[in-house]
């Protein structure tokens, strides 16, 4: 009797509007770091289409900023190009990292959440994540996010995050939940190699109120969290959004 | 009329030792000055001294006279050119990098620079990286990207937050950015938007043309957003590096603060570093872990090429550069292969001997210089212009050439000294123009020197210098004596002293090696005389087999009896440095005609210039002296016999009328003598070149066949001060088994040879019964008399012959 056992996969979301190579590299980084295959899954946002199949529908070119007219079929092959050059540069990046990965096309929206028919370890919910983030040069702490769940692979998420940028230190926001015993904090505080310049705690109730008052670079939560939550994170989050099992 | 015969002690001027006190070369007091070259010190001394231009120096003479060292002891002195020494370099041209610019620094201050110029770049790759990863400099970057952003985002999100309470959707696409309709939160697709009444539709459309323009503009000025952040961060960057980079240079600068030249560069090293301080920062974490000497010596642009270094040179520079090469004079630039590719920069500039020698002196041969290609014109402009320009043959020469350098020119104050022959000197005086110009003086190095009491104490101790010099047994006084007196035989002239050195170094070394054999602690003159026998007999053999050929009968050279016009001739031949006597058997052919005398050799081509002379003057002199006052109705000719080479010089014109007057007289002479000299018109002997060489070049071959006692060699009187003969033929000489005679008329000579009186004519002009010229005269009034008869037959023939014909 044979036992196969899965390799756990990392799903990295992209679309036209997150689409960086900033963004692959670190999910290659983070899916080689966690020894994990890499899905990578570009969706062509339907909202691009239907504003494209307008009438008066305009392009503003970057960086000439020269409108120009487009159609459904224009922007549908535009979205069909990058979505290949998505596929080479992950395919590439992969090989290079020694780790394997796959690639899906979606039409939808790219505010959606996964659906429950795709159940991988960890994913990554693309957001452009600046150059300038990822330089030695900056001193700038990342500023983290992190919504307390029990159970949940929070930590190790963090530690793999801070493990691509060695150079960082981090600002955790820490989120917690009603009825939290603290014990994520204790172990975040025992945890001597993370780089945590500082920890903040915010009840989950101020969760709204805290997205709209400061951007944060990397916000880090459970799966489990409930829908609307994950919502409004997706909604007002500045960077990738990792949703962990 | 005189003829002598010489004595054993009038071939040979022995040294007097009597008036020497010395036991060994050790007691006396070795030569400071040169002997013999007063003329040439006086000039090389004049030439130093002299500061003008034109006035560097051609030192002449045949090699081995000691010039080289007479210039190093000269320029040796102190207080010679005593001038400021300065060190030379190259250094970057940061404007442009193919034109090397030059750098004049007082003596030793090159090394400095070049050592604080290392330490400025490794400064530099250690201090600039810490000042980019220091927290200010970091906090102030981070300040201006988050300004960045922050301006970006703002701009972005405020056109969202606009558009959205307008209804409408600000989206990015994978190109630039799209705007669509938005009703309840969701985007209008063309259907529900063409079931909107007219009005709404141009509603929305006018909004979204009004936020399109807004999104123009925005993403339009986006550019000029980066480039002043880019700007920004720049300003930062030269900020950090010029504070850095003016502390460090300051440091520097300090040290040569009297140095004008030292902070101009200084000044462009500082504007350099600071254009370009990427180079400074670490390309990748692992380039920090580098050497960092490695990484130092990339940095090329920053370095010092030293041409010349005076740090440790006291007084003027003295270049003796024994390959003057274009190159080697003047310098070069050399290329690295780098991917096939040559490269070259200022680095790579080498210096030649004129750069070398820059404020002193540069000693060149000359014959060096003229066989190299482009030397000898490249010395030429150099010293003309005063400076020196590095610039490749092929450059020179317009030839392809890979992109090189034209490095700044170095301004020129040497003098230059050349030695060569007096050939080269003369010939370069005729025919180069500028020679006179740019070589004003002259130091002529004389070959030998008057022998006297003093200069022969001088030469003595001149052997104890260069015995001490060479360290090398002391030699005893017989052996100095032995040691002149070979220096009077290489003067060819018992009177003189050669000056050759390296002969007489070579002989000191070679008599220390037989003393050395022998087990002695000093030279003795047997061990001089066994080198002075030994260098001989290393090189004799070509004479050997000459005179074996003769010994053999295959030359033919009588040596005893008597032959109707035949002589015997002696010649020298030279093999290398060594020359040796030879006898030559020379004939003569008389008869009546009226060519006069025939020179075979001559007419073979066979003959120079100076026997063809030597001939001539013999056939005047013959012609002058028997037929005054008849014609001289005689055919005659002279050969060297089994000779098959040139034959050159004049010293067998009395051998050759000898043996031409012993054919017109049908005169036996004499084989046992030899005869050299040439003659005047006037039949007087004159002096002749080798005569040591001559004398025992037939000595040799009677000595081989047995000396009869008969033998001997007959001169010129005027040679008899040359003769500094060997000892085994002075020997001969005093048991009468070989005779030297001396004479000063042919007409002496030939009684020699014959046996015969001369005789003088009586009043009607006829010489005595019994003397050899009456036997010519004779020949000559029968060669007359014959030509009358023949003459007379011609005439008869010719009148019957007339009569008949008609």
């Amino acid at each position: 009797m044979t036992t196969t056992i899965k390799q756990p996969t990392l799903l990295l979301r992209i679309d036209s509007a997150s689409y960086s190579q900033a963004t692959i590299d670190f999910a290659v980084a983070m899916a080689a770091a966690l020894q994990s295959h890499l899905h990578g899954q570009f969706i062509a946002d339907e909202n691009l289409l239907r504003a494209a199949a307008l009438p008066f529908a305009r392009e503003i070119a970057f960086p000439t900023a020269q409108p120009r007219s487009t159609s459904l079929a224009t922007m549908q092959n535009a979205l069909a190009l990058q979505a290949a050059a998505f596929r080479r540069y992950i395919e590439n990046a992969a090989a290079a990292a020694n780790i394997s990965c796959s690639y899906s096309y979606l039409q939808g929206r790219s505010r959606d959440l996964p659906g429950n028919g795709e159940r991988p370890a960890w994913t990554i919910i693309g957001h452009a994540v600046s150059h300038a983030h990822n330089t030695t040069a900056s001193t700038r702490p990342l500023q983290v996010l992190l919504l307390e769940q029990p159970q949940a692979q929070l930590l190790q998420a963090l530690q793999s995050l801070s493990a691509q940028l060695p150079q960082r230190s981090l600002q955790l926001t820490l989120v917690t939940a009603a009825g939290s015993n603290g014990a994520l904090r204790n172990a975040l505080e025992a945890n001597g190699p993370l780089p945590l310049q500082q920890i903040n705690s915010c009840p989950a109730d101020n969760l709204t109120t805290l997205l709209q008052q400061q951007p944060f670079d990397y916000i880090i939560a459970a799966r489990s969290e409930p829908a609307n939550r994950l919502q409004l994170l997706l909604e007002h989050s500045s960077g990738p959004l990792i949703l962990v099992d | 009329m005189t003829i002598s015969q010489l004595t054993a002690e009038q071939l040979y001027l022995a040294c007097d030792t009597s008036q020497w006190d010395f036991t060994t070369t050790t007691e006396l007091e070795p030569i400071s000055e040169p002997l013999g070259q007063q003329r040439a010190l006086e000039a090389i001394e004049f030439a130093v001294d002299m500061q003008r231009d034109g006035y560097n120096l051609f030192v002449v003479g045949q090699p081995g006279l000691g010039k080289h060292q007479l210039i190093r002891q000269v320029l040796g002195r102190e207080g010679v050119r005593q001038k400021p020494l300065y060190d030379w370099c190259y250094i970057n041209n940061f404007a442009n990098p193919q034109k090397p610019k030059v750098m004049q620094l007082p003596s030793g201050m090159a090394q400095k620079l070049r050592r604080d110029m290392e330490t400025l770049v490794e400064d530099l790759l250690t201090s600039l990286p810490s000042s980019f990863q220091s927290e200010e400099y970091r906090n102030r970057r981070q300040a201006i990207e988050d300004e960045f952003q922050q301006r970006q985002e703002q701009a972005f999100k405020k056109l969202s937050k606009e558009a959205k309470e307008k209804g409408v959707a600000v989206m990015r696409t994978p190109n630039g950015y799209t705007l669509g309709p938005v009703k309840d939160g969701e985007l209008i697709d063309t259907e529900v938007f063409k079931k909107l009444p007219q009005e709404e539709q141009n509603r929305i459309e006018k909004i979204i043309d009004e936020m399109q323009l807004e999104l123009q503009e925005i993403i339009r000025q986006m550019p000029l957003m980066l480039r002043e952040h880019h700007q920004r961060i720049k300003a930062l960057n030269h900020e950090i590096t010029r504070h850095t980079v003016e502390l460090l240079i300051a440091w520097i600068e300090n040290n040569y603060h009297d140095q004008p030249a030292v902070l101009e560069y200084l000044a462009e090293v500082k504007q350099s570093a600071i254009e370009n301080v990427d180079a400074f920062l670490p390309k990748s974490s692992k380039t920090q872990a580098e050497n960092i000497s490695t990484l130092v010596a990339q940095f090329h642009e920053y370095q010092i090429n030293i041409i010349v270094d005076n740090t440790d040179t006291a007084s003027a520079p003295i270049i003796v550069e024994d390959n003057p090469t274009y190159q080697n004079l003047i310098g070069r630039v050399e290329y690295i292969s780098q991917m096939g590719t040559l490269l070259t920069d200022f680095t790579l500039i080498k210096p030649g001997a004129l750069q070398r020698a820059n404020g002193g002196f540069l000693v060149l041969e000359a014959r060096k210089v003229l066989s190299n290609a482009f030397a000898w014109e490249g010395l030429k402009r150099a010293v003309k212009a005063n400076e020196v320009v590095i610039e490749s043959l092929e450059a020179m020469l317009s030839l392809a050439r890979t992109l090189s350098l034209e490095p700044q020119s170095i301004p020129l104050d040497v003098k230059v000294i050349l030695t060569g022959e007096p050939l080269l000197f003369y010939l370069l005086k005729q025919y180069d123009p500028e020679f006179s110009q740019l070589f004003k003086v002259m130091a002529d190095f004389s070959e030998t020197t008057p022998r006297s009491g003093e200069s022969t104490q001088l030469y003595a101790r001149l052997i104890s210098a260069m015995q001490q010099q060479h360290n090398i047994r002391p030699l005893n006084r017989q052996a100095v004596a032995r040691i002149i007196e070979h220096a009077a035989r290489a003067a060819a002239d018992s009177e003189k002293l050669s000056l050759q050195m390296d002969s007489m170094a070579d002989l000191l070394h070679e008599s220390d090696y037989w003393a050395g054999k022998a087990g002695a602690d000093e030279i003795s003159e047997t061990d001089v005389a066994r080198a002075i026998d030994k260098q001989r007999t290393r090189q004799n053999k070509y004479q050997q087999l000459l005179q074996e050929q003769i010994s053999r009968g295959i030359r033919v050279i009588a040596t005893e009896g008597e032959q109707v016009a035949q002589v015997n001739g002696l010649s020298v031949l030279q093999t290398g440095d060594y020359a040796f006597g030879l006898p030559s058997r020379i004939t003569a052919t008389a008869r009546l005609g009226q060519g006069g005398v025939t020179d075979i050799e001559r007419e073979a081509k066979l003959g120079g210039h100076i026997h063809a002379k030597g001939v001539m003057i013999l056939s005047a002199y013959l012609a002058s002296h028997y037929a005054q006052k008849q014609p001289l109705p005689l055919s005659a000719t002279l050969t060297f016999e089994q000779s098959y080479g040139m034959v050159d010089g004049d010293s067998a014109s009395a051998a050759e009328l000898c043996a031409l007057l012993s054919a017109l007289g049908n005169l036996p002479l004499k084989q046992s003598l030899a005869v050299t000299g040439s003659i005047n018109q006037f039949g007087e002997l004159q002096a002749i070149g080798g005569v040591n060489e001559k004398i025992e070049g037939f000595f040799e071959l009677c000595q081989t066949r047995g000396l009869s006692g008969e033998q001997g060699v007959i001169i010129p009187h005027s040679n008899q001060v040359h003769l500094m003969l060997r000892e085994e033929v002075r020997e001969a000489v005093v048991q009468q088994r070989f005779h030297i005679y001396t004479a000063d008329h042919v007409q002496e000579v030939m009684q020699l040879l014959c046996g015969l009186p001369a005789g003088s004519t009586d009043a009607e002009g006829n010489y005595p019964e019994g003397s050899f010229n009456r036997q010519i005269q004779a020949a000559i009034t029968r060669l007359q008399q014959l030509r009358k008869q023949f003459s007379d037959q011609s005439h008869s023939k010719s009148g019957s012959n007339g009569e008949g014909s008609e």
